[in-house]
């Protein structure tokens, strides 16, 4: 009997061990729906880029944050950095929502490279966390003509992130 | 006496294109040292072409002419340099372009460089435009090669032949020179004051025309040597802000994201 309820304590141990592992696990890893006509070239646990065959650039990534900024904190930071200190252009700043409803911060800016036009797409999340925050990251670039043409992919695929 | 210095006017109006008669008591084996048959017997080996004309100004004959009476001709001391297959064109080239950049000064700087390492040179820079002398064998490589430096928004490049105006000078100057040679053997043989004065001003005057057309022909070989490319930059980059001056953000991970990471890093 004592020895029944040893096993069966160890199985429910090995349970909860296996879910806390489950959850430590997929917490940290990227899911998302590729953009359509993108073909994903690198995928790590906190990583994803994917080109188009016309080589728009789309990447998206995770970053630590022990300071635990929220979104409002990092979202006037990034702004004052790509605005004020590196010249682009801001077009738009909107809301987003991932795929598990979080919401984000989805700014639009302009730069010119190489003398042709540029966008650049930025998408931020701030996951908060025990110890740190995650920055999830997706970041989207092409030349204007083509930046229109997967525009609504990028952010569908941006809508999907888990 | 007199006969010396009628022949020293008549070779020099003769040499510049006047047509004065002969003068009579002028012997044949005098009249066959005029400046410009003497010059035309060392240039072009006596060919039949030029028979025709008696003096520089008057030279027009086709290039396809002039291109056979020169190879025809005795070696010149500095063969002429051309396009392949035509070893005696003489060709200027020059180019004017307009550029678009998004850093104007780092793409000047860098074409700058380019142009140094093809034993080129910058002629001039004004505010956004440049000019550049490269050697004519590396103007179709710098051509090439300026899209590197933005987007090529005006091309403009103009061949001009010059071969004519060239050999036209080169023979002048050979024409001239000679004269001077034989106005100074005649100095040598004046014995009255009036002739002597008359010779060394005559003298005078075709050494400076002389330098005159040896420094056209200076102009005209360093136009031939080195090309001339006019670049023009401009920009579509947004205007410069004032912003407060800082080179990095001070949050690491913002400094990992943006345009520039994302061509470097991916």
């Amino acid at each position: 009997m004592r020895k029944y309820q040893i096993q069966k304590s160890w199985g429910c141990i090995q349970k909860v061990l296996l879910g806390v592992m489950s959850v430590f696990w997929f917490s940290g890893c990227l899911t998302i729906d590729p953009p359509k006509h993108f073909l994903i070239v690198q995928e790590e646990l906190d990583q994803i880029k994917a080109l188009s065959s016309d080589e728009a650039r789309f990447w998206v990534r995770e970053f630590k944050d022990a300071n635990q900024g929220d979104l409002a904190f990092w979202s006037e930071a990034i702004q004052e950095e790509f605005v004020k200190n590196r010249g682009y252009l801001s077009i738009s700043e909107e809301k987003i929502q991932d795929g598990t409803g979080r919401e984000g911060t989805l700014l639009t800016f302009e730069s010119t490279l190489n003398g042709v036009p540029h966008r650049y797409l930025f998408a931020m999340f701030v996951i908060p966390g025990w110890s740190a925050n995650t920055i999830r990251v997706a970041e989207y670039l092409a030349p204007v003509e083509i930046y229109e043409k997967y525009e609504v992919s990028i952010e569908q695929s941006i809508r999907s992130l888990r | 006496m007199k006969r010396i210095i009628l022949i020293a006017v008549w070779v020099m109006l003769g040499g510049f294109g006047c047509q004065l008669p002969v003068p009579e008591s002028v012997s044949s084996t005098q009249r066959v040292s005029t400046p410009f048959e003497l010059s035309r017997e060392k240039t072009i080996g006596g060919l039949t072409s030029y028979d025709d004309y008696s003096s520089p100004s008057s030279i027009s004959g086709s290039k396809k002419t002039r291109y056979a009476s020169l190879e025809g001709g005795e070696p010149e001391a500095d063969p002429p340099e051309g396009e392949e297959g035509h070893p005696n064109r003489k060709v200027i080239y020059t180019g004017k372009f307009t550029v678009l950049s998004p850093n104007i000064e780092d793409s000047i700087d860098k074409l700058i460089e380019y142009v140094s390492s093809l034993k080129g040179h910058l002629s001039l820079r004004r505010d956004s435009m440049i000019v550049c002398r490269v050697p004519a064998k590396s103007f179709q490589e710098v051509v090439k090669a300026l899209p590197r430096y933005g987007q090529l928004l005006k091309k403009e490049i103009q061949a001009s032949d010059v071969t004519r105006n060239y050999f036209d000078l080169e023979l002048r100057i050979n024409t001239a020179e000679k004269a001077l040679e034989r106005l100074v053997e005649l100095l040598k043989k004046a014995e009255k004051v009036e002739d002597i004065l008359k010779i060394e001003k005559e003298i005078h005057r075709l050494t400076e025309s002389l330098e005159r057309m040896k420094g056209e022909m200076r102009h005209l070989q360093d136009q031939i040597a080195l090309s001339t490319l006019t670049i023009e930059f401009r920009t579509n980059a947004p205007p410069p802000r004032h912003h407060r001056h800082r080179t990095q953000s001070p949050f690491p991970w913002i400094r990992r994201v943006g345009i520039q990471s994302l061509l470097e890093e991916f």
